[in-house]
């Protein structure tokens, strides 16, 4: 099987990204996203070294997720700090300019703040719950994020 | 004429010894870990709906009236201290766990200490304490095959079902969206303007903002019809 071969016409659906948040000093892959039934799509760093999917908690808040269907509280680091929060089942969708948008269900963590306290973090698709099951391929020369099922 | 009653505490003990508040299956640690934080009542009802304000009262009252007793069961809660009736395992992983977190061992060596047990005589308890101590660490795999196997051995345990489902792999559910090119002067305003606007909420709809504030919730309040439109992005600007 010759190189590029093994997705074929497998990658169904292209995206644009925004190379990083204004703040980032890093180049990202920060790309518009559905959680839930939202029908207003966020903006969501692709981030392959976070262990989980990470929402913000002003969007889970409007999401109305239900903390009775989640796993209980437990603490994650994130970017080296310490959160505590739920991690719930969400479908994420990913928009596409052209192709198909892909819905997956996936495991999402969604930090509780406490009274006065921000999440200064984005929202992050992480590699373990949600890109390990979907094809990806990026191209940096278009800022083009393609994507497709296994 | 007022007549005082005893308010009975609304705390109840599950099956598997977790308390909850009232008849939801919220724990009480949800609303003691707000409250520790500073959190007032009405904020932690606004953040979980399904909790009434008078058992947030209540179950912060007593919390307050009983507070080593239940700090000590939240300790026990997190941290499951080995005891000396508890076996070899659990204590091997539990020390690992605690090694993992002063940074002495990595979590691939939690996951080997996992790897060599044998899963098929312990009981769901064990599987539990496992999982919850591998998300804690980051070593999502590692919670998600114990929840797989878990799941498997003790069908009928509520929490492994729930964790199994929640840390199961990701499956694709459709394949069939539509694609909106509209979101590409949307994307292109975000490139271009976004750092205008670091820290506040924006609403951006085929390229024009209509919409920013300090927070979400306000921010949806202000942009009337546009919030109803797949076509607006609404996001937070880093």
């Amino acid at each position: 099987m010759g190189i590029g071969q093994a997705f074929g016409n497998a990658l169904e659906g292209r995206i644009e990204y925004v190379d990083r948040h204004p703040n980032d000093k890093n180049y990202r892959i920060v790309m518009p996203v559905l959680f839930g039934d939202s029908v207003l799509p966020t903006m969501c760093i692709v981030d392959t070294g976070a262990p989980w999917c990470i929402l913000d908690p002003e969007e889970a808040l409007a999401l109305g997720l239900d903390p009775n269907n989640a796993l209980e509280p437990t603490t994650i680091g994130i970017r080296g700090f310490s959160y505590h929060g739920y991690l719930h089942r969400v479908s994420i969708r990913l928009e596409a300019l052209e192709g198909k948008a892909l819905t997956t269900d996936a495991t999402v963590f969604v930090p509780v703040l406490g009274a006065g306290e921000v999440y200064t973090y984005p929202s992050f698709l992480g590699l373990q719950g949600f890109l390990d099951r979907i094809r990806f391929g990026i191209d940096p020369a278009s800022n083009s994020f393609f994507f497709g099922p296994l | 004429m007022l007549r005082i009653e005893a308010v009975e505490v609304p705390i109840r003990i599950d099956e598997q010894g977790v308390a909850r508040v009232g008849k939801t299956r919220v724990p009480i640690d949800t609303v003691i870990f707000a409250f520790n934080r500073g959190d007032h009542p009405q904020e932690i009802v606004e953040r979980y709906p399904v909790l009434k304000l008078a058992d947030v009262y209540a179950v912060i009252a007593y919390y307050l009236g009983s507070q080593a007793e239940v700090d000590t069961y939240l300790e026990q809660r997190k941290m499951v201290e080995p005891s000396e009736d508890m076996d070899e395992d659990r204590i091997l992983i539990f020390s690992t766990y605690q090694n993992v977190k002063v940074g002495m061992v990595t979590a691939n060596q939690f996951g080997e200490v996992i790897e060599g047990i044998d899963w098929t005589k312990k009981p769901p308890e064990l599987f539990e304490v496992a999982i919850r101590y591998a998300i804690e660490i980051d070593a999502s795999v590692i919670a998600r095959e114990l929840s797989e196997k878990g799941h498997e051995r003790f069908p009928e345990h509520k929490w492994l079902a729930k964790s199994a489902q929640i840390l199961a792999p990701p499956k694709v559910v459709s394949l069939d969206g539509e694609a909106k090119p509209s979101l590409k002067p949307t994307i292109d305003w975000f490139r271009d303007h976004a750092d205008e606007y670091v820290g506040q909420w924006v609403a951006v709809n085929m390229g024009q903002l209509v919409g920013v504030h300090q927070t979400r919730r306000e921010l949806i309040a202000l942009i009337g019809e546009y919030a109803m439109d797949p076509n607006t992005l609404v996001t937070k600007v880093y």
